[in-house]
């Protein structure tokens, strides 16, 4: 049973080597509110990923799911 | 006084090439010697290289040796801007010098990288192994091992300058493993002159704090730290992509970079204390993102390497 938003960042976390579109996972802090990041690389990663965040188990973590690639060496 | 200032601010102008009334006089004075013609003028027209008063009352000027070959036209010099500007006797010195030379010096924020890449990454800086009384460079393994591919002791460079040797790096894995650093080290040639500001204390980054860095490509910036367990995947090229673990995430204020490709290599500061809370080494290709190895994991691998007992 995931009780807290680390153990839902966990739960996660899988994803992002099981998943190719999942680029990125994180909690952070948004206008305030400590929520999960999850980035993906386009549209079609969203709906990929969305699945997973219906499960029940991630209800009352907040979730937001941003756009973005894949990080490159700077 | 006045003339004294008004003297200065004339030698000044000359020093910064808009004089043109000053190169005139220069060059008037200095060809005392005899040689003429437009060769010579446009020879001495950057004669001046320094010009400054010393205690409000005497006039320095520093004429470039290499422009200036007889005494008789240094006194000329002085005799014609001493009238020019009424100055008084032991009001005007002149010396006779050659151009300085700036004294390179390996300062944190520099472009460095391997040898053989193409592109940079930053000097992120410096670690000193008191046993050897060496200095070691931070950076990362992508800056100085080339993902993997360079050998221990190939060299670093600072554009065409050869500064050091590398000296150990942290392994990237492709391999979907997660990964913590991309870390690498080089010893600093014992020769090459070191600018270090001051020490750094060493803390893990706090989510909502506010942090600076210095970049070769993009100076100075300001960020927040979104947050501090971030998993990030990135890709190094040649298909290969790593996945990195607990990283740090942090975003430019009010909308800015906080960095672009050739910062990797940079420490992030708290701004608050100072203290070095992350290694830059990654971000979004639109630069919306930053991605940097937590401190505490680059000291355990100094531990490791034995910088730390």
């Amino acid at each position: 049973m995931i009780e807290t938003i680390e153990q839902a960042k966990k739960a996660l976390e899988s994803k992002i080597i099981a998943l190719n579109s999942v680029t990125g996972i994180g909690i952070v802090i948004l206008n305030g509110v400590r929520m999960i990041e999850v980035a993906v690389r386009d549209e079609a990663g969203k709906s990929e990923v969305k699945p997973f965040l219906k499960d029940s188990l991630f209800e009352g973590h907040p979730v937001d799911i941003v756009i973005r690639g894949v990080a490159e060496p700077h | 006084m006045r003339n004294l200032y008004n003297a200065c601010d004339f030698m000044k102008r000359s020093v910064m090439s808009d004089g043109y009334d000053s190169h005139g006089f220069i060059c008037e004075c200095l060809h005392v010697s005899g040689l003429s013609g437009n060769h010579f003028e446009s020879h001495y027209t950057d004669a001046v290289i320094g010009a400054g008063l010393v205690g409000n009352r005497l006039v320095h000027v520093a004429l470039d040796s290499a422009k200036v070959f007889w005494q008789h036209q240094v006194n000329t010099l002085a005799s014609n801007l001493s009238r020019h500007f009424g100055l008084g006797t032991g009001q005007l010195r002149i010396h006779v010098r050659p151009l300085a030379v700036t004294q390179f010096q390996l300062q944190a924020g520099m472009s460095i990288g391997h040898s053989g890449m193409n592109g940079y990454g930053t000097l992120g800086g410096f670690l000193i192994n008191k046993k050897e009384e060496r200095h070691f460079i931070v950076s990362n393994n992508h800056v100085l091992a080339l993902n993997n591919a360079a050998s221990i002791g190939d060299g670093i460079s600072y554009g065409n300058r050869h500064i050091g040797s590398l000296a150990g790096f942290v392994p990237l894995d492709y391999s979907g493993r997660a990964n913590s650093l991309d870390l690498a080290v080089a010893r600093v040639d014992s020769d090459e002159n070191i600018g270090i500001s001051g020490y750094r204390k060493i803390r893990a980054a706090r989510i909502g704090e506010y942090v600076t860095k210095v970049g070769a490509t993009t100076g100075r910036t300001y960020g927040q730290v979104i947050s501090n367990d971030y998993t990030c995947k990135v890709a190094y090229g040649s298909g290969r992509t790593a996945v990195f673990t607990d990283q740090l995430f942090i975003k430019g204020i009010n909308g800015n970079v906080f960095s672009q490709p050739g910062d990797s290599g940079s420490f992030i500061s708290a701004q608050s204390d100072n203290a070095f809370v992350g290694l830059l080494f990654a971000g979004e290709n639109d630069d919306t993102a930053t991605f940097a190895n937590q401190s505490v994991s680059v000291f355990n691998q100094f531990k490791h390497w034995g910088f730390y007992r």
